[in-house]
């Protein structure tokens, strides 16, 4: 049985039902005793009404006694003796019997009345003929007055006599009724109040048991998903049943633990995705600081971002400072590369690119939703773009291009993803640094070495023909061109040696 | 909304439904007392019945008493009386036992002319699904529910005993009996024999029928006394065959010297008593057998049980 009643709903509903069965139970009481009230008064007038009856009788019996006597004594001084005190006894007595209603009940005092009318009528009959009987026995009549004894006045004592007997026994019964209705009441009050006690104990031990386990098992459910929890397993949850209080509690407890979990799991991945893109940080710096030349560099870096970011792609734009603008150098994945062999180059005016206003800017360039902004420069190779960042590759206050990464989620970049792009940039930009010098480095040392072979070699000869012979054939080794000429003229100021340089300079740019 | 009040109002629905069914207990008792009243009340519906009387001789004053008392008691009870006089005739008492039948009436109440010779008619009316009633003489067959009568026996035994009292135990002492097969003349002769035998110096010496008539006793108790120069006490089966037998004594010269016992209690017996004549009666109560008879009819047809023989109290009139 689940309750869908409140806490305090169910208090109130066991109070009412206890307040309930008292009031039935007073009022089976106050039932009860009306009733037995009604009975006794039932009772009394019953035995009241029964003694009408038998006192009639017995006053009839002694005055018939006496008649009975004179009969057979022939005393005539019994009629104004004996006679004549029963006759007014039963008058006394006849005249009461008919002035009162007997019996308790509606129909038995209507038959009873019915009774006590008939017992008038032949109560007075009966004096009639005890009157002809005193009348015959004046006259000395006696045989008369014995036949009148007993046929008349027999046959109407008998009806009498009948008819009282049946008003005793109506009446009686009534009273019998009455006692035994009395008895029934009693007993069904009994059983009443037994029932209702039984009832009341049994309804207020389930209705607390229920209500106990309805409050203690959410509780210990409760208590245990907290214990749970506690233990660090997020994913508990509490049982929500009914509309109560507790169920309430256990529901604010569940979007609370929901929203610790989501809180705990967001911060585990930010750490997770932080430290994961600082050890891609991490990896393109050593990766970036073993390679010193300028290609497979930023080859590399934007393959390793690409990946290493989980990215949707990046590239880089080296600056071209004389035509102001950004060179697609490096990209990453195949792609990439066919755009950097498209050659793309995009202006660093051009308004409508975020890598121009990068670096413009010479900013990190954050847009998490590239459908909202104007900066954004759409490629048909990638068609899948939401989010865009673009870092300048800065070193020594000097612009070397501009790092782009793009993604296809929408809102993937962080501030702190910036920064750590930031970093990257600064990285990338100080190992272009390095590389470009390193280049160039290598390539004045190169010519130097070639220019020192050729001056040994000049050095050594010992005709101009010779030193013609090798000036030409090492610098066509140097210069790796398949033919050198010398060609003579003689202008007013001839300065070989002087301008030897310019001319190397000049013979190759002839090539 | 509703699918979550849904229970609640179930919850509450069975909580009233509980105190609805104690209310309902509780006032249960009460309803039974009205329907026991009721039915009480329906029992006591008036009904008119006609029931017929049929009396074997209306000429003798017993059996005029029998009429009044059965009618004043038809009168109070609301009951159609119908009376019939066979004139002391089994065929004309049979005859108006079929007539009634076939009036029809509701019960019968038959003073059989002849026990034996009434038994077709009643059995007439047994088939007829109408309860038949005897008065004061018993049918020798038939389906009888009732025979109101005297206690003839114990009005023999109380004859027999007042005599011997006043005949000082001892002596010839005569019995006039009644008709040859009424269940009077053999009721009363038996309680009488019966009793008297336990005198031992009584003897019955003539045991004759005088038919209850009062010439016949008179004649019948006329040859006794030629016949029997010694006796002290007659009793005869009626009153009509004492007084013939007292005017036969009194003929011979011999009243003085009997004590003579009646059965009836009728006004010529009373005056005889009076007059010294006659010693005692035992009295009937003609009319109370009447009214007795009606009274009993009218139960029957309301549906009471009866008792088979309902006996009418008899009392010794003396001097």
């Amino acid at each position: 049985m689940r309750f869908r009643f409140s806490i305090r709903q169910r208090i109130a509903l066991i109070f009412t039902l206890l307040v309930l069965l008292l009031l039935v139970t007073g009022a089976i009481a106050l039932l009860f005793t009306q009733s037995a009230e009604t009975t006794v008064d039932d009772i009394q007038n019953g035995s009241n009404d029964i003694n009408q009856a038998n006192n009639l009788r017995v006053s009839w019996l002694s005055m018939a006694s006496t008649i009975d006597r004179l009969l057979l004594t022939r005393q005539s001084s019994l009629i104004d003796t004996n006679l004549a005190a029963n006759r007014s006894d039963f008058e006394a007595r006849l005249a009461n019997i008919q002035a009162e209603t007997l019996g308790t009940s509606s129909s038995t005092q209507e038959e009873n009345t019915q009774l006590t009318q008939s017992i008038g009528g032949l109560g007075t009959e009966l004096l009639s003929y005890v009157d002809e009987v005193i009348a015959r026995v004046r006259a000395s009549e006696w045989t008369r007055a014995q036949s009148i004894r007993h046929t008349d006045l027999a046959s109407v004592e008998r009806r009498f006599l009948a008819d009282v007997d049946e008003l005793g026994s109506n009446v009686s019964t009534d009273v019998t009724e009455a006692i035994q209705q009395s008895t029934d009441t009693q007993n069904q009050f009994r059983t009443f109040v037994i029932a209702i006690a039984v009832f009341g104990v049994l309804i207020a031990l389930i209705v607390s048991v229920i209500t106990t386990l309805s409050v203690t098992r959410p509780l210990a459910n409760l208590i245990a998903t907290t214990r749970e929890i506690q233990a660090g397993d997020f994913s508990k949850r509490a049982n929500v049943s009914g509309r109560d209080e507790l169920s309430n509690l256990a529901q604010s407890f569940n979007s609370m633990t929901e929203q610790l979990q989501r809180s705990f799991s967001s911060l585990e991945e930010r750490v997770q995705a932080r430290t994961r893109e600082l050890e891609a940080v991490f990896a393109v710096n050593t990766q970036v600081g073993t390679i010193l030349e300028v290609d497979r560099l930023l080859q590399d870096v934007t393959d390793m971002i690409k990946e290493r970011f989980d990215l949707y792609h990046a590239h880089i734009f080296l600056y071209d400072p004389k035509a102001e603008a950004l060179i697609l150098t490096a990209g990453a994945g195949h792609v990439g590369r066919q755009m950097v062999t498209e050659g793309r180059v995009i202006s660093i005016n051009n308004l409508r690119s975020i890598v121009a206003r990068a670096s413009r800017t010479r900013a990190g360039v954050v847009v998490n939703n590239v459908a909202e902004t104007v900066d954004f420069l759409p490629h048909p190779l990638l068609p899948n773009t939401r989010s865009e960042l673009a870092v300048p590759l800065v070193a020594r206050g000097r612009l070397l291009g501009v790092l782009d990464v793009q993604s296809d989620e929408f809102e993937h970049f962080s501030p702190e993803t910036l920064s750590l792009m930031e970093i990257l940039a600064t990285q990338v930009a100080i190992a272009l640094n390095n590389a470009t010098l390193y280049e160039v480095a290598e390539r004045t040392s190169r010519r130097e070495r070639t220019i020192g072979n050729i001056t040994q070699k000049i050095q050594a000869a010992v005709s101009i023909d010779e030193i013609l012979q090798s000036t030409i054939r090492e610098l066509g080794k140097a210069l790796r061109v398949p033919h050198t000429a010398i060609e003579l003229r003689l202008p007013e100021n001839i300065s070989l040696s002087e301008d030897g340089e310019a001319y190397g300079m000049a013979e190759r740019e002839n090539v | 909304m509703p699918e979550f009040l849904r229970p609640k109002f179930s919850k509450l629905g069975s909580l009233v439904l509980i105190l609805l069914l104690l209310l309902l207990a509780i006032t249960g008792c009460n309803d039974d007392d009205k329907d026991d009243d009721s039915s009480d009340s329906n029992n006591a519906t008036p009904q008119t019945f006609t029931v017929g009387l049929l009396l074997s001789d209306l000429s003798n004053p017993f059996f005029v008493s029998v009429q009044e008392g059965a009618q004043s008691a038809a009168t109070r009870l609301g009951i159609t009386l119908v009376v019939e006089d066979a004139k002391n005739d089994v065929a004309t008492q049979i005859t108006q036992v079929q007539n009634l039948i076939a009036q029809p009436v509701n019960a019968l109440l038959i003073n059989p002319v002849d026990g034996d010779g009434i038994v077709p008619a009643i059995q007439a009316a047994n088939a007829a699904g109408i309860p038949v009633f005897t008065i004061d003489r018993s049918a020798s067959g038939g389906d009888v529910v009732a025979h109101i009568a005297s206690d003839n026996v114990a009005g023999g035994s109380m004859a027999a005993e007042y005599l011997a009292t006043n005949i000082n135990s001892a002596g010839n002492v005569v019995e006039l009996q009644g008709i040859e097969g009424t269940s009077a003349a053999q009721d009363r002769g038996s309680g009488f024999n019966d009793k008297i035998a336990t005198y031992a110096d009584i003897d019955v010496i003539v045991q004759q029928t005088a038919n209850f008539s009062r010439e016949e006793g008179q004649a019948v108790f006329a040859q006794i006394l030629a016949d029997n120069p010694d006796i002290v006490g007659v009793f005869a089966h009626n009153d009509e065959m004492i007084l013939g037998a007292i005017d036969a004594a009194k003929e011979a010269g011999r009243a003085a010297d009997i004590k003579f016992v009646g059965f009836d209690g009728t006004e010529g017996a009373i005056e005889a008593i009076d007059a010294g004549d006659l010693l005692a009666t035992i009295a009937q109560q003609p009319a109370e057998m009447g009214r007795i008879g009606v009274e009993t009819a009218d139960k029957v047809l309301k549906g009471e049980t009866v008792e088979s023989y309902i006996p009418v109290d008899l009392a010794v009139i003396s001097r």
